[in-house]
Order: C-alpha cells, then sequence, then structure tokens
C-alpha cells in the first residue's frame, strides 16, 4: 500500500496540496499497517487429543475421523493429534509433545481439547514435561508430525491457554480394574483407577485451567461405573475428582454429590455440596443433568465430544 | 365508513399487530436457551431404564438440610453472559486472572492444599466392585470390597491386601479358593501362589469376621527378583453360591535407584529457603521427587518437589521452600520436613519409573528463622511472563469487542443452540 501511494505522489508532485495530501495518506497507511500487523507469527492452534481405540497415526493433524467431520467448526486452525489409543502413555506421549512443540511454542498459542484417555496423554505431558525447555517449533510438520526448530532457542513448558476435557479419564475406569477392556491393552492397565490416578501429579497442570465436561447417559455399566457415568467413565473421573466415589445429579440424591471446591468460578453448581475434592485446576464447565450425552464420539462429534466441540468453537479464536 | 368497512379496518388492525408482534418474537433475542446449561437432544434410541445398581450399604441418605435452598433437577443456573463476546470476556478474565493467582508461586513449591490426593507418602487404595460370576453376569445383591496398604511397593516392602464380600446385610460368608501375581505386561515368569485368611493371621485383624486378609512381599518370591513393573494379583473366591475373581494391583520395584542419607542442608537463598537433600544416587538419571512441609505448630502448610538429573554418586536435591508461601501461609519456623518420595522417571519406556523406597513421616527439623528472612515477592520468570502478556492481550480484545456490541457499531451474536454460556 505504501509503494502504491508512493506513485501517486509521483504522479501529483507538480501540485502541492495534492502532494501534501498523498503524504499524509501515506503516513496514515504505513501506521495502519504497523497498527494492524500481527505480531510475526503468532497464531493460535486448536489441538484435538483423541482417547482409547484411537488407532490414528501420529502426526496426521489433518485427521479428525475419530472427532468427526473436519468441515465442522471447533475452534481456530484446527489440529488433531493422534495416537494408537491402545499402548501405555508413556510409550505414546512422544506424539502429543510434538504436536504440543509443533504449535504450542515461540509465539503461537494453543487452546487444547482432549477426550478420554487423551486426559491422561495431556496431563501427563504437562506434570512430566512441562517445565523443561522445549524448542520454538515452526508450525510445519514432517510426516511424522514433528516440526522444525525456529531460532534454535528453547522456551520453559508449552503456550497453552486453557484445555476442555470431554469425559477425562485422568481418573480411570473401574471397567479396566474388572477386565471388562481387553488386558493385552497396556493402555487398559493405565486405565485402571489406582494406575491412572498415581501415573503423575494430576495437580500440576502448569497453571493451566481444565475444563470439565461430564457425560451422564451411561445405563450398561451401571453396576460397575459408580455413580454418574457415560457408558465408560464415571464423574470421579470427567469432574476431575481427587479421589474414587461415587458421585451423581442433582436429581438422584441417594450418591453423594458433586461439589466443586475450587473458588475461582461462581457458579450454579456450588449450589452442589458434598465432600468431594477436585484435583487442582480443575472446573466443572458442563454436568449433564439430563443424562443425555454418553461418552462416544461416533466419529460425528456425538456425546460429551459434542458440548466441546461447541465450546471450542465459541471460545478458541 | 360502512359496518363492514369498520370490521375490515379492525381485522386488518389486528392482522398487524400480530405480524408486528410475530417479528419482535424472531428477531428479539431470548437469553432463556442462551442460560440453559443443555438443550436437550432425544436420548439415544438403545437407550433403556437404568438396571437400579445395588442397595446401598447402610441407612439410606437424607437429602441434606443445606439443600433446601438449591435448585432441582434442571433448573436454570443464575443470568450468564449473554452474547459471544461477553462470554468470551468473561473466559479470558477468568483465565488471566487464575493464572496470575496460581504463579504467585514457583510451580515446585505449592500449598500442600492443593495437592489433596498427595498429603503423606502411604498410598492405600480401596475399590468396591460389581461381583461377576464366572460367566460374566452381575449379581446385584453383592459387592466386592477391596483395600490395600499401598499401590507401590519397593525392595522388601510387604503390602497387606484385604477382601470382603458384601451385601445389603453386611460382610456375608466367603471361601477363598485361589490368587496368584501376575506380571503387566506378562514376562512368562513363573506365578507365586498367594493365600488370603480369616483366622487373624497373616494380616488379618480378626478371624471368622468375614473379611479375608494376606500380607505378600514380593522380594521374598523368585518371580520378582531383578523387577520393576506392575503386578496384578486375581483372587478366586466363593460367595452366595458363586464364584467371582477380584482384583489387587501394585507397582513394585525390587531395587532402589536411590536412598536419603538423611542429611539436609539449609540455606536462605533470595529470600526463600533451599533445603539440600543428600542422595546416594545409584542410577544416574531425572529424579521426580517431592516432600512435605509442616510449620513449627504442626500444621502442613507446603509440598515441594524436586525435578532434575543426578549424576550417580553422592548428590544433593534441591527443594525450594517458597518465601511467598511461607509468608502467606503464616508458617512459622522450625519448620519439619516429612514424607520423601518419588522415583527416577524412564521416559518413554514402560514402565516409566523406578520407584525410591519412601521416608514416611518427619525426617528433619530445621533451623529458626525470623519471618524478615522470607520475601514477600511472587514468583518470575519468562515462562510467566508470556503467559501473561497473552491472556492480557485476550482480555482487552475481548473487553474492545465487547465495547463495540454495547455501543452498536457490530451487531450482537449469540451462541449457537444448547452452547453452554457461563
Amino acid at each position: 500500500m505504501g509503494a502504491d501511494l508512493g506513485m501517486v505522489v509521483a504522479m501529483v508532485e507538480r501540485n502541492p496540496m495534492k502532494r501534501f495530501i498523498a503524504a499524509a495518506l501515506s503516513a496514515i497507511a504505513a501506521v495502519a499497517t504497523l497498527a494492524i500487523a500481527p505480531e510475526a507469527g503468532a497464531t493460535n492452534y486448536s489441538l484435538y487429543i483423541c482417547g482409547r481405540n484411537c488407532n490414528g497415526t501420529p502426526g496426521t493433524y489433518t485427521n479428525f475421523s475419530y472427532w468427526g467431520s473436519s468441515a465442522t467448526a471447533a475452534g481456530v486452525n484446527k489440529k488433531a493429534v493422534n495416537w494408537d489409543g491402545y499402548s501405555a502413555i508413556s510409550t505414546t506421549n512422544s506424539a502429543v509433545r510434538d504436536a504440543l512443540d509443533c504449535y504450542c511454542t515461540g509465539n503461537n498459542f494453543c487452546y487444547v481439547a482432549v477426550h478420554s484417555a487423551g486426559d491422561l496423554q495431556l496431563g501427563y505431558a504437562l506434570a512430566q514435561y512441562g517445565g523443561g525447555a522445549r524448542y520454538k517449533k515452526n508450525a510445519t510438520p514432517n510426516a511424522s508430525g514433528v516440526c522444525g526448530n525456529t531460532d534454535g532457542t528453547t522456551q520453559t513448558g508449552w503456550n497453552i491457554k486453557w484445555v476442555d476435557v470431554a469425559s477425562g479419564a485422568g481418573g480411570g475406569s473401574e471397567l479396566a480394574n474388572m477386565g471388562d477392556w481387553t488386558t493385552s491393552s497396556p493402555l487398559v492397565n493405565d486405565l485402571k483407577t489406582g494406575n491412572a490416578r498415581a501415573l503423575y501429579d494430576h495437580n500440576q497442570t502448569r497453571s493451566k485451567a481444565f475444563y470439565m465436561f461430564a457425560g451422564a447417559s451411561g445405563t450398561a455399566y451401571s453396576m460397575t461405573l459408580p455413580g454418574q457415568d457415560d457408558e465408560a467413565i464415571a464423574y470421579h473421573s470427567s469432574m476431575g475428582a481427587a479421589a474414587t466415589g461415587s458421585l451423581n445429579n442433582w436429581s438422584d440424591w441417594t450418591g453423594t454429590y458433586f461439589a466443586r471446591t475450587n473458588t475461582a468460578n461462581a457458579s450454579w453448581v456450588e449450589w452442589y455440596s458434598s465432600s468431594t475434592t477436585l484435583w487442582t485446576n480443575r472446573y466443572e464447565q458442563f454436568i449433564d443433568q439430563g443424562e443425555s450425552y454418553n461418552h462416544y464420539t461416533n466419529g460425528a462429534w456425538g456425546g460429551i465430544s459434542s458440548p466441546v466441540r461447541a465450546d471450542m468453537a465459541a471460545n478458541a479464536l | 365508513m360502512t359496518e363492514q368497512d369498520g370490521a375490515r379496518r379492525r381485522t386488518w388492525l389486528i392482522v398487524g399487530a400480530l405480524a408486528v408482534l410475530s417479528l419482535a418474537l424472531v428477531f428479539w433475542p431470548s437469553g432463556e436457551t442462551k442460560t440453559k446449561t443443555v438443550s436437550a437432544p432425544s436420548a439415544p434410541s438403545s437407550a433403556v431404564t437404568s438396571a437400579p445398581g445395588p442397595a446401598p450399604i447402610g441407612p439410606a441418605k437424607v437429602r441434606p438440610a443445606w439443600s433446601a435452598a438449591a435448585p432441582d433437577g434442571d433448573a436454570a443456573p443464575p443470568e450468564a453472559p449473554k452474547t459471544l463476546w461477553e462470554q468470551r470476556l468473561a473466559r479470558a478474565q477468568q483465565t488471566l486472572s487464575a493464572y496470575l493467582e496460581s504463579t504467585k508461586y514457583p510451580p515446585e513449591s505449592r500449598p500442600i492444599s492443593e495437592k489433596p490426593d498427595l498429603q503423606t507418602t502411604s498410598q492405600p487404595l480401596a475399590n468396591q466392585l460389581p461381583f461377576k460370576k464366572k460367566n460374566g453376569a452381575a449379581r446385584g445383591d453383592l459387592r466386592m470390597k477391596t483395600w490395600q496398604s499401598s499401590q507401590r511397593l519397593i525392595a522388601d516392602e510387604i503390602v497387606t491386601m484385604t477382601f470382603a464380600c458384601i451385601s445389603g446385610k453386611g460382610y456375608e460368608p466367603s471361601e477363598f479358593i485361589s490368587a496368584q501375581t501376575v506380571e503387566v505386561p506378562p514376562k512368562g515368569l513363573a506365578a507365586t501362589a498367594i493365600s488370603f485368611y480369616d483366622d487373624g493371621s497373616h494380616g488379618d485383624e480378626r478371624g471368622g469376621d468375614r473379611v479375608f486378609s494376606t500380607q505378600f512381599q514380593p522380594s521374598a518370591s523368585p518371580q520378582f527378583a531383578g523387577y520393576n513393573g506392575y503386578v496384578n494379583v486375581p483372587v478366586t473366591l466363593r460367595c452366595g453360591g458363586d464364584e467371582t475373581t477380584t482384583f489387587f494391583d501394585f507397582f513394585y520395584t525390587s531395587g532402589e535407584p536411590t536412598r536419603f542419607t538423611g542429611k539436609v542442608r539449609e540455606v536462605v537463598e533470595k529470600g526463600s529457603l533451599a533445603l539440600y537433600l543428600e542422595l546416594l544416587v545409584k542410577k544416574a538419571g531425572n529424579y521426580k521427587l517431592a516432600i512435605r512441609v509442616d510449620d513449627a505448630e504442626g500444621k502442613s502448610f507446603a509440598y515441594v518437589a524436586f525435578d532434575g538429573d543426578l549424576a550417580a554418586g553422592m548428590q544433593e536435591a534441591r527443594f525450594l521452600l517458597f518465601g511467598k508461601l511461607i509468608k502467606d501461609q503464616g508458617a512459622a519456623s522450625p519448620f519439619k520436613l516429612r514424607d520423601l518420595d518419588g522415583y527416577l522417571f524412564l521416559s518413554d519406556q514402560n514402565p516409566d519409573r523406578e520407584n525410591l523406597k519412601p521416608t514416611p513421616g518427619a525426617f528433619h527439623t530445621t533451623q529458626k528463622y525470623g519471618a524478615e528472612a522470607f520475601s514477600e515477592a511472587e514468583w518470575s520468570s519468562e515462562e510467566k511472563d508470556r503467559h501473561v502478556a497473552e491472556f492480557t492481550k485476550d482480555v482487552d480484545n475481548a473487553k474492545e469487542k465487547v465495547a463495540e456490541e454495547q455501543s452498536g457499531k457490530t451487531p450482537k451474536e449469540y451462541p449457537e443452540a444448547g452452547v453452554i454460556v457461563k
């Protein structure tokens, strides 16, 4: 724009008034350009970390088949963080760290959505690696999903704004305890409630907020999963309770009521009260009072992933 | 004007009024759906009536008195921000304020109240699981209750494991059949048979109370020589005429990758108290360790972590008890350090750790320090600055957008139907 105006200035140089106006316009254009130009390379991304049975290949950041149509609005610059959804968290977490390095370092920031065992993946990454030095990356992945370094310098941890957790399995599932899921899967061992809870310090999220979305449309496994569940994960896990137990919706008052003791937010959920304490930095964003949302995305943004997707679409800009 | 003309005019007036009212209803922004947490989609066609869970053990629960003022069922929450940008502003403000609050202290030096599940080194585990018959069908009248003294064992430590079959009437008579230890994943080692007792021996508290216990020491079994990893213990028993299998799990580390010598060196550094714990490191690597700290009155106030590389040999691990944390907690010295635990972290491996033998209870009392020794200054770092700058920018941007909406410069947008507005 400055160059075009320069040509205009040359054309009208014989007319002082016009020359003055053209110069003023050039100055205004230059200032406007400076004012609106974004910080070099600063981009926000929305990362989606899948869960058990993901059957995904690390680095296939455009493959949203686990979640739903990639054409559906689900946050700015969305990227699918895929892994096999079968092996142990410790041996597959590198795929998650590669994605975080790619899109959440340097001038770039991320919103992150996780489903099911994706909660374990992100929690493990933050607690075990989140305080370490990470190379700043250029958000241009190779075939393996690894990005190149920008300037060769490092930073501490990743640039994450907040996390949406769709039916998080951070607290494990009693279905793993009982052998209801295939015991040959190393991930199922991680998903036993005791193992999941001991895998890392769940309170260490590098001060990032985890917004918990809990589904309650579970029926088939009500004998195994205590309290409300979405057919795979009970409320004690999906709401981020610091201990296992039977947590229920308000209308099911035969059990222990879910309560949030983090006081940073004021919301109607505070009308509930019980002795349940959450892990630090957990905020319940959605409690399925209507028992309408089950665990399964069905590759169509279904189940509990539906309100998470909507929240990301609305807030991940 | 004839009577017919008058009627026709009245009719058109009514039609016109109805049209205006209809338009108002279409275009007038409604706050109602925005405050419901969810619009109720139809339940999945495969949904069935919930099978009733087992009758709770003990007296029926009484609705608590505090609930009198609380809403029922799907009652709407209080008024929430209405437009998308108001919602985004609320999220951005919350993100910034929560981050600032949380980062007053460094990540490694936290109020112990933030670690509800890590208050001590003790890791007992209690479970209540369904009673499943051999054919996989669950019995609604019975449940299995299990308890174990620890989820992790190191070297020569012993775990106590307890089970009971329960019904609405209490503990049911059971017959122990068999149990054994299984490596996870299987390594093809010869399993170790375990017996459970209800005779007051082998860790059983009281004979004949229908509660079965055993004490197991992995180091006494050849199966676990040199072992490091998960162990599963399936237990088969009979109760109420049916056989079932219940499970215990723990993590066993046969060796000790490092050992705390008991020596602690204290140094006040820049208004915080650095505690250097001496370790005899047998295996070099990345260590993740933690201690808990009580004040002079015995009140627990801090959880302090170490995350760093240690070479083999005699080393020191630095734990920083942050000055502002001491001040904010009103903690007076001398401080008691207690409950050291942690592990050698084996990155990208399964298993990913070798556990240290914990040092339970108090192991060191510090010197006495005056309050002036410790600083009120908040934690500062590049990581914190980077996030605060970004979160502040988000708040400023959202405020600008809200102002534009409120001034009419831009049209108001509302969340899609069913989106939670908080």
